[in-house]
């Protein structure tokens, strides 16, 4: 009997638990629900215009095209306008999946934290998404259909978020890290620029299919012929926007961030070109190196008369590619580079990071953090750099070279 | 070899270390981290630090007690002020656990309904709480003892993953320059946040009804240690990823390991490790009220084994279903006003019992 009593009375307190976790006093109807993959934001009128891109379930599983609908809402908040999604649809919009956050090119000059505030506060959506500027209207770039993947967001994501340390050309920032630059003492933050990119052939590519699966698709089998609405448009996102006290105060090139991504993220695996190196008999060849390492640090030299930024690169490469007419070497092997495409490359990266730190000094955008480093680092000295750091400092840029030796 | 000349006693010196690795630091990782940040930023490690060197203090004296005696807390508070004064006193220590309750219910209330319910649920949700909780209290002190060899494996994996998914994204450098808040900050920190730590006080009601092996009182400063360290890491890998927005963070819990690529790729998997964390705070956020009763039955001789959790766990129910909509105002009332008072229960007053007379000696083989 006592057996019993106990038995009873743990599966009540197992059942009491499982109330305890589950949502089942919460439940909302998977059939009025809208999974949310993307949200543009645009400005009209004084209001959000908030367009959430929505994939559809497709209800025949043999059907490997996805679909997927847009919805405007329009509101005086970023929560308002959302709410009107749900209420001119009678869907609740499932935040959780939305992993890509496109602000439209009216908010380059308004404070943008107007927009994403509310999206690093609220629960509803992971502030691990991540965040974009559009070169046009955000829900124009969401509407654009890509040969990459029929969901606009999911052919940016592919670009974006590729993994960790593979790429040197897109400077991708999440929501987190957006509002955690703002809030910094730096108050500067940064975010990719969404180019669109029009492909003229694409029509004859194949129809975008679910994770890439149309690739593995068997080669004898027949493939789905592209659809009226199949896309025409890539991205690129490698200009990135500099923004300081949450205001768009200028951009960054595709070199400008390379050099940002080298001083701040592992780079490995990424590809740089080198154009026009003199080889021994004074022909000019193309290289394609390959970037195993790249070593990076930026600190301050500071005393009482003097502020100095050190910035030092060191780029681990092997060469991938070359268009010389003839080659003895296999590119395989990890051979050593020669001392003129260092020097090439060297002067190539100097350059760059010259204008880097040129327009980091003329925007005041402090995307490097330096203002952290100084308060940190150099907590004495806080007091007399922080209003003049940039203007006072002077940089001393050391970019190496190596390869194998 | 120490032996014992209490048969009676419900727990084991082990299950008192596993108590404190298993249930201390599991209250202070919803908000607490939060409020730390806001109150001292980057120095927020060194606010909680005070704090813990506080109960440390408390607990190093009162492990003394227990070498000296084998009375219990309410033998010894009747050697001192006599049996009404020890009632009274008694009663006061019921106020101050349903006080100290009060900030961990609503706060790991508000949490599951912020992080794991899409919409706004029924009260009744986190009435499976009072249940658990109200059972808890009609079972004896070795109730604890148990669960703690039970879980503090849910704790320590839990914890280790979540720390193990964050490292990756932690700006260790967050936390320079050390102390550059200023003395006033860091004290604010420690003073305003003191409702969450006070752990030593549990010892108090352990003293006389543990079995004390060789070495007790090292192993459970030890094991209170592991604790301390668990709460330190846990407020510098939170400030190191969320640096100047910390303070915004609510529920630190959910939050630290989410940035991780592994995530990015497979989804919250970081959600088996908060709901290990989850189970062991259950019984860590019952704890006060498990005590309240188990004191309310001493003052009042209650032999019934329901009375005391009807009454205890009746009112607690009652206060957070009434007061629901007043839980910003209780809170910053608790934390702002009342955390001394905290401290004097929890730290101050206990160090009485090192007054205690040396008459039971416990024999050495």
């Amino acid at each position: 009997m006592k057996k019993i009593k106990s038995f009873v009375l743990m599966a009540l307190i197992g059942l009491l638990l499982l109330s305890f976790f589950n949502n089942s006093f919460g439940t909302v109807d998977i059939e009025k629900m809208a999974i949310i993959t993307a949200i543009g934001i645009d400005k009209e009128d004084d209001l959000y215009s908030v367009t959430a891109q929505i994939a559809v379930p497709e209800e025949d599983s043999s059907h490997t095209e996805k679909r997927r609908t847009h919805l405007v809402g329009k509101g005086v908040t970023v929560g308002d306008a959302i709410r009107e999604i749900s209420d001119i649809t009678g869907w609740y919009p499932q935040l959780v999946f939305c992993n890509l956050l496109v602000i439209g090119k009216d908010y380059s000059s308004e404070n943008v934290l107007t927009v994403l505030d509310y999206f690093a506060k609220t629960l509803r959506i992971q502030d691990s998404a991540l965040v974009v500027l559009s070169s046009e209207k955000a829900s124009d770039l969401l509407k654009e259909s890509s040969p990459l993947d029929a969901i606009s967001s999911f052919a940016l994501q592919k670009i974006l978020y590729k993994k960790s340390g593979f790429n040197k050309d897109v400077a991708e920032i999440n929501i987190k890290k957006f509002c955690s630059n703002y809030y910094s003492y730096a108050s500067s933050s940064y975010m990719p620029i969404i180019n669109t990119i029009k492909q003229e052939d694409s029509s004859n590519s194949e129809s975008p299919s679910s994770g890439g699966q149309s690739s593995s698709m068997n080669a004898g089998a027949q493939k789905e012929k592209s659809s009226s609405d199949n896309g025409k448009t890539l991205f690129s996102a490698k200009n990135t926007a500099l923004f300081k006290n949450g205001i768009k105060v200028g951009e960054l090139n595709e070199s400008g961030t390379m050099i940002f991504n080298l001083l701040t993220k592992d780079c490995a695996d990424s590809s740089i070109a080198v154009e026009d190196v003199k080889d021994e008999d004074l022909t000019s060849t193309n290289y394609l190196l390959r970037i195993f390492k790249n070593t990076k640090s930026v600190y301050f030299e500071i005393d009482d008369d003097s502020i100095t930024l050190n910035a030092k690169i060191d780029v681990y490469c092997k060469i991938a590619d070359q268009n010389s007419k003839s080659s003895s070497v296999s590119l395989s092997k990890n051979n050593p580079l020669s001392e003129n495409i260092k020097d090439k490359l060297k002067d190539k990266l100097y350059y760059e990071a010259l204008t880097f730190f040129h327009t980091i000094k003329s925007t005041e955008c402090d995307i490097l953090g330096l203002e952290q480093k100084l308060y940190r680092f150099h907590n004495d000295y806080y007091q007399t750099y922080k209003d003049n750091y940039l203007d006072k400092m002077k940089i001393n840029l050391s970019i190496s070279v190596t390869g194998q030796k | 070899m120490i032996e014992n000349i209490n048969h009676n006693k419900q727990l084991k010196t082990r299950q008192i270390c596993l108590f404190f690795i298993a249930f201390t630091p599991l209250t202070k990782l919803f908000s607490m981290p939060s409020v730390l940040a806001l109150l001292s930023s980057h120095d927020l490690w060194i606010s909680a630090l005070i704090n813990v060197v506080i109960d440390l203090i408390t607990l190093f004296f009162l492990i003394s007690v227990a070498k000296r005696t084998d009375k219990t807390y309410f033998e010894m508070l009747k050697d001192f002020f006599g049996n009404v004064g020890a009632k009274i006193i008694c009663t006061l220590y019921v106020v101050f656990f349903l006080l100290k309750s009060i900030v961990p219910i609503t706060e790991q209330k508000n949490y599951l309904e912020a992080t794991l319910y899409l919409s706004m649920p029924s009260f009744l949700y986190f009435f499976g709480f009072f249940i658990v909780a109200f059972y808890l209290a009609t079972k004896k002190m070795r109730v604890l003892g148990r669960l703690s060899d039970v879980l503090f494996s849910f704790t320590l994996s839990g914890f280790l993953t979540l720390i193990f998914l964050s490292l990756n994204n932690v700006d260790f450098t967050s936390v320079l320059p050390i102390g550059a808040m200023g003395f006033k900050n860091i004290f604010a920190g420690s003073y305003h946040t003191f409702s969450w730590f006070g752990d030593a006080v549990y010892m108090v009601f352990f003293l006389g009804n543990f079995i004390k092996t060789k070495r007790f009182g090292i192993k459970i400063v030890a094991s209170y240690l592991v604790n301390a360290v668990m709460v330190l890491l846990f407020l510098i890998v939170f400030y190191g990823i969320f640096t100047s927005i910390a303070f915004r963070q609510r529920f630190a819990l959910t939050e630290i390991a989410k940035y991780t690529t592994v995530i990015s790729n497979t989804g919250r998997i970081d959600y088996l490790a908060i709901i290990s964390l989850l189970f062991p705070c259950i019984i860590s956020t019952a704890l006060p009220l498990f005590l309240a009763c188990k004191i309310l039955e001493q003052v009042f001789n209650i032999k019934n084994k329901f009375i005391s959790p009807l009454i205890i766990i009746g009112l607690t129910f009652l206060f957070v279903w009434i007061f629901e909509e007043y839980y910003y105002s209780i809170k910053g009332f608790i934390l702002n006003i009342l955390s001394f008072i905290l401290l004097v229960f929890s730290n101050i007053f206990p160090l009485i019992f090192i007054f205690t007379k040396n008459k039971e000696k416990y024999e050495k083989n």
